[in-house]
């Protein structure tokens, strides 16, 4: 395992991405990534747009398997399980590793039926009992419930951009998760809740990994330990945040976070 | 080095650098013009290194408030924040040794009060000469971006310090052989400790360049130090 795909040495890693390549159609999108991720680390994905990294994102949890032009290489396992195996379960693969949108996208249903969805239709839970108490834990572990507890049979699109994405982040936390995967979950927020989604990132780490694609340097900064800096299809540096930041090793990584033309 | 995207950064980086290039070239004279006026025993010229610090600290102040504005509003990252970073430490130690030449110009006419040619006068230039070169090239060192330059200055420290101990010993006999210029071998001594810290001083940016050019910080080395003192 080299420093450059596991920098933290991580021991037992959720996932690993080895020499990941992606073609859509004849164009080839992603030139052959290795990674891990933990538990107990945050790992940011930064990139000039179209360099690879929500395509990237988005094979962690066959995302791009709905893409009919698309085509994944190379080897992805969840615990050691190749995901991309024939006899993976996609649909409990996507409740294992949950993802969060860019836009806040919940369901035109109430509060309380964006929670309860996912943990209905995986089997979860099925007495109402059960559900309320699977609400209450995933909003309260989004953040949200002390904002929505007494309405929560308002409908879900009626709550400001910032609780709607922590409504899709309890939304994705329901169905139990062991990776929560954000592409770019903080672009269509204000500051204020742009720092009550990073705050939750912070208090969902160590129990989910997490994996977040950000246009924001700062934001990478902020929430993650572990930081990929995507370029043209490569990955160009992964390193610890704190070196990435202070002292990359590859030049384009230098170019791209100083704000240089690359 | 590649431009920003942003052009106004590069034009505060700009600035950033020739405020430091503009005050270590003023520590270095003030060095040089405070060694002469002690060699000629110009006490107009002493004066005016007295009078020139002023402009070295105004530029610490004005280095130390655009360097906060850089960060406020430019969130330099990698290469770019080691060097901004650099630039306040750096500005912070060529204002003492700005005020260590001061402090021997200071010291230039109460030498003079009794004009005897002491034999440690004589040392003193070329150590003063040793620690302005030092000076010039640590900030010529920053300037250029330059580690290995950075590092010879660093290893130019001992030289500095060996002429301390030299001159110290010399003084010490001198002050037992001659009691009656106690006083002014102390103001000596005072001269030559200072350009002591002057070097060390200058190691310490060649220090902080060294870091801010490779993101690395520079293996502590064995250095001789200043033995007479310590």
């Amino acid at each position: 395992m080299t420093e450059a795909t596991n920098p933290l040495a991580i021991a037992n890693p959720k996932m690993s991405a080895r020499d990941v390549k992606v073609f859509y159609g004849a164009k080839q999108a992603i030139k052959g990534v290795s990674i891990d991720v933990d538990m107990d680390h945050v790992t940011a994905f930064i990139g000039p747009s179209g360099c690879g990294k929500s395509t990237f994102l988005r094979t962690l949890n066959r995302m791009n398997d709905t893409v009919a032009s698309a085509r994944v290489e190379g080897t992805i396992t969840l615990d050691g399980d190749d995901i991309y195996s024939p006899s993976m379960d996609v649909v409990q693969l996507r409740a294992r590793v949950g993802m969060v949108f860019q836009k806040p996208n919940p369901f035109p249903k109430s509060i309380y039926e964006n929670i309860a969805y996912g943990p209905r239709i995986h089997g979860l839970a099925h007495a109402k009992a059960d559900l309320d108490v699977i609400v209450e834990k995933s909003l309260r572990r989004a953040g949200l419930w002390e904002e929505v507890k007494d309405r929560l049979h308002d409908s879900g699109t009626a709550l400001s951009g910032g609780q709607q994405q922590r409504l899709c982040i309890g939304r994705a936390i329901a169905v139990e998760p062991e990776v929560i995967l954000m592409d770019e979950p903080c672009s269509a927020l204000d500051p204020i809740a742009t720092a009550k989604i990073e705050e939750l990132i912070h208090e969902l780490r160590g129990r989910y990994a997490i994996v977040i694609v950000t246009h924001n340097m700062q934001q990478a900064a902020r929430v993650s330990q572990c930081t990929a800096f995507f370029h043209l299809g490569d990955l160009v540096e992964y390193g610890v945040t704190s070196d990435i930041f202070t002292n990359p090793t590859q030049e384009r990584t230098k170019d791209y976070i100083t704000g240089r033309y690359g | 080095m590649a431009e920003h995207t942003i052009k106004a950064f590069d034009d505060e980086i700009d600035r950033l650098r020739g405020l430091i290039a503009e005050m270590g070239g003023r520590a270095e004279a003030a060095i040089e013009s405070a060694m002469i006026a002690l060699q000629r025993q110009d006490l107009a010229l002493a004066a005016q290194v007295v009078a020139e610090d002023k402009r070295i600290d105004a530029i610490e102040a004005e280095v130390e408030k655009l360097v906060i504005q850089v960060i406020a509003l430019r969130a330099p990252m990698a290469n770019d924040l080691r060097d901004v970073i650099a630039a306040l430490k750096i500005v912070g130690v060529v204002e003492r040794i700005g005020d260590y030449a001061k402090n021997i110009a200071k010291r230039v006419p109460l030498i003079m009060v009794n004009q005897r040619t002491l034999e440690p006068v004589s040392l003193l230039p070329s150590m003063g000469q040793v620690a302005s070169e030092m000076v010039h090239d640590a900030l010529n060192a920053f300037a250029a971006r330059d580690p290995d330059l950075a590092v010879a200055v660093v290893e130019r420290d001992t030289v500095v310090d060996d002429f301390y101990n030299s001159v110290f010993r010399t003084l010490v006999t001198y002050m037992v052989e001659n009691p009656k210029t106690i006083s002014e071998c102390a103001h000596l001594l005072f001269i030559a400790k200072n350009i002591e810290r002057i070097g060390d001083h200058a190691t310490n940016v060649a220090e902080m360049v060294y870091y801010a050019a490779t993101g690395q910080t520079l293996p502590d080395r064995d250095r001789g130090g200043a033995a007479a003192e310590e």
